[in-house]
This record gives structure tokens, C-alpha cells and sequence, in this order.
């Protein structure tokens, strides 16, 4: 059976988790412990208030906008990388590039701090050379500073997928399309975006898919007002111990990633994102 | 549809090109005149792709220059210049059908629709490709493809096209038939022609003029007649067909091989005296009976036969001279004699005209 690892797979890593919350969502967990009658209450208390679906669409917005700026980022570097570096050069920068990526996590958003906080380097640096008189604290500790870490922390998963479609793309058909007539630019709109495009749309996805699911950083560098969707499912099955209410949550949050994976994955064909021809 | 204007299409001025340190291209002077064929010839790495991305604006030289129809473009990016190349890899754009590959070139240049389709359809009738129109390049094999490529960079009438080995991915058959058609195209469409291989018997099939390179540099120009018949360094001779070498000792007139045996020189090399190499092709040699009459046109050896191969059209007979040294004599005229045996001693005779003389220098010992 080829399919049998598969469909393993998929009964282990979501079938199953996601059953399991669909069916923690339709009870109701109150201070004696949990209800155990069928319920739709969680779903209506998602709709009661505005706070909720005002913070899932704050949530998106700051996992859309990290997402555009870390493929505006990834694409020159990404192309700079696959198509003007010398062969013998690739290997050394892609390691220099990465190499602060073997650090954790956690350490890379802590470094963060000491950047962007009221006695921090930046601040510093602006109040030495006089540019500011009293030190910023719009740096650190709100939307800001959640979305400038996170499009650092993703910056790889967005670069690299970039950088192998176009590591992919054979040197003659950029130098075909420059003979047929078309200028540096015309060259990037006609043949580099349209065959980098599985890359493009596989670093989209999984860059949108890790931000909107983020609660690390935001807790890290959030401040209150840094705070997203993931924090507040988070709080429910930590100090709150209301797991039913996080798994309501996290349904909200599975669909609006998925229709957004839908949407992306109808422009460019999911073969081709995974199965670059 | 060639040119209006005189003179030629296409000269490179004494271009050098040097990649870390070492000179890929030697300064190479060359004029191509409108509607020519030429190929460019030379073992891999001779640097012929080099001079023809040189040409394309792929590399831009490190000396001299580069005209096109009488126009500098030494320094013009290749979006630039009026030329268009057919790469080996054929470098189609996968992701768009064969019409749209077709059409690139027209559309960069804002041709209008209209005349835009009636050109493509034009380009694939020319190549016999009319009925792929809607398919996707990679769906072609290979010999389709490169007519692809091929229609694709006529559709721009070009004032030179440029031919980056496009026939040496293709398996023999298909090669014989694409050369056939190519040269069907040049003539049809009377657009010059940039060719390069590294097959000699490609060069010899095709081109009006071959250009032999040698380390970067140009070592002979001219038809495929005067660099078969008259190649100027052993080099070419060798490259060039096949060649039977003998090592021997020029004096009044003729070459003595180490035997005593005498080779007489043609009338331009008459004057040489001291070592030499004497060159002449299989083709070119008879095999005659051992006791039959020199004739004054004609060179003849003592050999003995060490092997008959028959191939067919013609028949290899490999020998063995008196002094050790091996010919080959390659024959279609198997009724010059009864060939004797396997271990048979008969004359190996050619014209004096056709025995090529070179020095026998060792640095061009090949
Ligand atoms: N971009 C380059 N950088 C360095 N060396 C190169 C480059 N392109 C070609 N060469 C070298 O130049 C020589 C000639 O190459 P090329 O023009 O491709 O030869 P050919 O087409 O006759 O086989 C080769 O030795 C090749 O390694
Ligand atoms: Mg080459």
C-alpha cells in the first residue's frame, strides 16, 4: 500500500488532534469542571463579543503584513543568492546567512530586548548621534516589535523555498529572454516571477501559517498591546484551564488559516509548490 | 531579405577575453559578410561559446570590439542588439505554450497582435512545427524543440543568428536530418548564420566558410575545401579529418624517411630542408601491387598489410611501413588490386599534390 504511511500520517497529526478539539469545543467547562452536555454556547460567546473576532482579525493583519515584508526581503536576497553569486561563493553565504538560525528560538526574541529597549542599543545610538533627545519607547513592547522579530525569525522559511525555485531556473532562459529583447525588468515580470511562483507561494504559506500561530514572541516582545489570537488560546489551556473555550478558539483560528491556504494554493497549483516540475 | 546596406553584417575587431588570469579569447579579428554560413570549429574549450556570448553581449571583451551591420555594440547589453541566439539546451520558456515562445521577441518589441500571430504562424510553418502551436515546450522531443528555439529567433529577423552547438543533443539520426533542414532554412530565409561545433564533419556538411580555434585563437579561416585540402598547421590537419604522419628529413626536394625510402614534396615546399612531418589522408592513398611503376605524379611506400576492415562503402586497410611507422588507407576502390593477405607487402601510393609538409617542431606534435 503506497498511500498506507499517508494516511497514517494524517490520522495521527490531524485527524485525530482535530477531533479531539472539535469535540472539547461542543462542551462547556465551568468552575465545577466540565458540563458534560452537547453545547454550541462557546461558539455564540465567540460571536457575543467583539473582542474576539476583533483580536483573530488584528491577528491576521500582523501575520500579513510579517508575511509581505519577509518575501519582499526574501526575494532580492533569494535571487542575489541562486542567480549572481559565483557557484563557489552559495554555499559559504548560505551558511553565513543561517548560521544564526541554530540558535533557539527563544534566544533569538530575547536578543531582541537589549536592541530595542528604553536603555538599548538603537536608543542609544539615535540619542548619541542626536537625533532623538529622550529615549523611543514605541520600540519595543507592542505591534511593532512583535512584527519586526517575527519577519526575523521567518525570514528563512520565506527565502528558502524563493531561493530554490530560483536556484532551479536555468541561467540560458534568463539570458534567452534579455536575447529576445527584454531589459533587466522585463525579465523578472516575464520569467522570473511566473517560474519562482511555487516558491513564492510555499514561502507565503508557511510564513503565514507560522505567524498567525505565534505566541512566543508576542509574549516575549509583546507588551499588552503586542498581544495575538495565539496568546489568548494559549492563556485557556494555561492559567485560565478552560480547554473547551481554547479548542473553540483554535477552530477559529485553524479556519480562517485554511481559507487563507485555500486561497493562495487557487492561485498557484499545490503540485507545483510541492512538486516543482 | 538580407541586408540593404553594404559590408558586412558582423566583424569582431581583435577581441580578447580573459576569465582569472588566463586568455580565453586571443585577440580574434573576423568579418562575417550578409548571408553567410559559418562555422566556428574547435575542441571543447576552444573558447567558441565565449566568442559567441561575446557576439550576443552575454560576456563583453577585454579588447577590441565588435560591429554589427557597421554599428559598435562592443558595450550594448543584449536586449540591445539586433542578433538572436539557438542555445544548445535550446532554453525554451517552460511555462509558456510554443506560440507564446515564439512570440516573446515580437512582443518585448510592442509588434501589434495581428501581425504578431500572422509572423508566428510564418516562424512554425518555416520549422514544420505549425500543428503545436497550443503545446507546452517540454511536451517536444528534443529535435521539436530546438526548432522551437530555432523559430523563435528567426520570427525577429536577426541580422545574425547565432548557433551554440544546437545539433550536438540530439542523437545521430535526427542530427544528419536537422543539419539537412538547417541549411534549407538559411537558404530559405538568407539570414546570416553564426554556427559553432566542435564536429568537423558538421563544419565540413554545412557551413560556407569554417573558422578553426585553437586555445582562443583563430588558427585557420576559409572553405571547407581549403581547410581540408590546405590546412595551414598540423593542427587543422588532424582536427580536420584524418591523417597519416610520417617524421622524416627534407633535402633538395624531397623528404627521406628513416628506410632511405623518398617522398617527393610539392612545389611549394620544395625549398625545406631539415626535419619535417609529412602529412596525407587515408582517402587520398591507393594500394597497388609491389612490383608496379611509381608514376611522376605520385609518392608510393612499401608497406605491409596488418589488418582489412570492411565497412560497407569503403574499406579500411591498416599497414605497416618498412621503418615501423602505421598508415591507413581508407578505399572504396577495392578493384585497384587483389588485396593480398593479412601480412602482404604491396605500394601505398598518393598524389604528390595532396602530401601536406609542416615543420616538425615539437611543440606542434598533436
Ligand atoms: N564565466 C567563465 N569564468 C571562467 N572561465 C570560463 C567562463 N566561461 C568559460 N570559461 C573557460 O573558458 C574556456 C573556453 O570556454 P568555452 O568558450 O565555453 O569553450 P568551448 O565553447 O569552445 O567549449 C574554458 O576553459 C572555460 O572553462
Ligand atoms: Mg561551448
Amino acid at each position: 500500500m503506497q498511500v498506507g504511511p499517508a494516511v497514517a500520517l494524517f490520522l495521527v497529526f490531524l485527524a485525530a488532534p482535530l477531533t479531539v478539539t472539535i469535540g472539547m469545543s461542543l462542551f462547556r467547562t465551568t468552575i465545577f469542571g466540565v458540563d458534560w452536555t452537547l453545547t454550541l454556547a462557546n461558539y455564540a460567546k465567540f460571536f457575543s463579543e467583539w473582542l474576539y473576532t476583533d483580536l483573530l482579525l488584528k491577528s491576521l493583519r500582523m501575520a500579513a503584513t510579517i508575511t509581505v515584508v519577509v518575501i519582499l526581503i526574501s526575494f532580492p536576497v533569494a535571487f542575489w543568492l541562486a542567480k549572481i553569486v559565483r557557484p563557489g561563493w552559495k554555499i559559504t553565504l548560505l551558511l553565513l546567512i543561517f548560521a544564526p538560525y541554530w540558535v533557539s528560538y527563544v534566544i533569538r526574541t530575547y536578543a531582541w530586548m537589549p536592541l530595542l529597549g528604553r536603555t538599548g542599543v538603537v536608543n542609544y545610538v539615535l540619542m548619541s548621534l542626536g537625533i532623538i533627545d529622550a529615549p523611543l519607547d514605541v520600540l519595543l513592547f507592542n505591534e511593532f516589535s512583535v512584527q519586526l522579530v517575527m519577519v526575523y525569525i521567518f525570514l528563512p522559511f520565506g527565502m528558502v523555498p524563493l531561493y530554490l525555485s530560483m536556484d532551479r531556473i536555468d541561467d540560458n532562459l534568463l539570458r534567452a529572454a534579455a536575447d529576445l529583447g527584454s531589459t533587466p525588468a522585463s525579465i523578472f515580470r516575464h520569467i522570473v516571477l511566473p517560474l519562482s511562483a511555487p516558491g513564492l507561494a510555499g514561502g507565503t504559506i508557511t510564513v503565514f501559517v507560522l505567524a498567525i500561530g505565534s505566541y512566543v514572541t508576542p509574549r516575549l516582545v509583546g507588551g499588552p498591546s503586542g498581544i495575538m489570537f495565539g496568546n489568548l488560546i494559549a492563556d485557556q489551556f494555561g492559567a485560565s484551564f478552560n480547554w473547551s473555550w481554547g479548542a473553540t478558539l483554535s477552530i477559529f483560528l485553524v479556519t480562517a488559516t485554511l481559507a487563507i491556504v485555500a486561497l493562495i494554493s487557487s492561485r498557484v497549483s499545490l503540485n507545483r509548490i510541492f512538486l516543482q516540475p | 531579405m538580407t541586408a540593404s546596406i553594404d559590408g558586412p553584417d558582423l566583424e569582431f575587431s581583435g577581441v580578447t577575453k580573459i576569465f582569472s588570469g588566463r586568455a580565453v579569447v586571443r585577440r580574434v579579428s573576423l568579418t562575417v559578410q550578409p548571408g553567410e554560413f559559418i562555422a566556428v570549429l574547435g575542441p571543447s574549450g576552444s573558447g567558441k561559446s565565449t566568442l559567441l556570448k561575446i557576439a550576443a553581449g552575454f560576456e563583453f571583451p577585454d579588447e577590441g570590439c565588435i560591429l554589427l551591420r557597421g554599428k559598435d555594440v562592443t558595450t550594448e547589453p543584449p536586449y540591445r542588439r539586433n542578433v538572436n541566439t539557438v542555445f544548445q539546451s535550446y532554453a525554451l520558456f517552460p511555462h509558456m505554450s510554443v506560440a507564446d515562445n515564439v512570440a516573446y521577441g515580437l512582443r518585448r518589441k510592442k509588434v501589434p497582435q495581428t501581425e504578431i500571430a500572422h509572423k508566428v504562424k510564418e516562424a512554425l510553418a518555416l520549422v514544420g512545427l505549425h500543428r503545436f502551436w497550443d503545446n507546452s515546450p517540454t511536451t517536444l522531443s528534443g529535435g521539436e524543440q530546438q526548432r522551437v528555439a530555432l523559430a523563435r529567433a528567426l520570427v525577429n529577423r536577426p541580422a545574425v543568428l547565432l548557433l551554440d552547438e544546437p545539433l550536438s543533443a540530439l542523437d545521430l539520426k535526427i542530427r544528419r536530418r536537422m543539419q539537412i533542414e538547417l541549411k534549407r532554412i538559411h537558404q530559405e530565409v538568407g539570414t546570416t548564420f553564426l554556427f559553432v561545433t566542435h564536429d568537423q564533419e558538421e563544419a565540413l556538411v554545412m557551413a560556407d566558410r569554417i573558422v578553426v580555434m585553437r586555445e582562443g585563437a583563430l588558427e585557420q579561416v576559409g572553405t571547407a575545401r581549403e581547410i581540408y585540402d590546405a590546412p595551414v598547421t598540423p593542427f587543422v590537419a588532424d582536427f580536420v579529418g584524418e591523417l597519416n604522419w610520417l617524421d622524416a628529413n627534407a633535402s633538395s626536394g624531397a623528404a627521406i624517411l628513416s628506410d632511405g625510402a623518398q617522398i617527393k614534396l610539392p612545389e611549394a615546399s620544395q625549398h625545406r630542408r631539415g626535419p619535417v612531418r609529412i602529412g596525407f589522408r587515408p582517402e587520398k592513398m591507393r594500394l597497388a601491387p609491389i612490383d608496379a611503376v611509381i608514376g611522376p605524379q605520385d609518392n608510393g611506400v612499401r608497406a605491409t598489410i596488418t589488418s582489412v576492415t570492411f565497412q560497407g562503402p569503403i574499406t579500411t586497410v591498416d599497414l605497416r611501413l618498412t621503418d615501423g611507422m602505421i598508415v591507413r588507407c581508407q578505399s572504396s576502390a577495392t578493384d585497384t588490386i587483389e588485396l593480398p593477405e593479412k601480412g602482404g607487402t604491396v605500394l601505398c601510393l598518393w598524389q604528390i599534390g595532396s602530401t601536406l609538409v609542416f615543420d616538425a617542431s615539437p611543440t606542434e606534435q598533436t
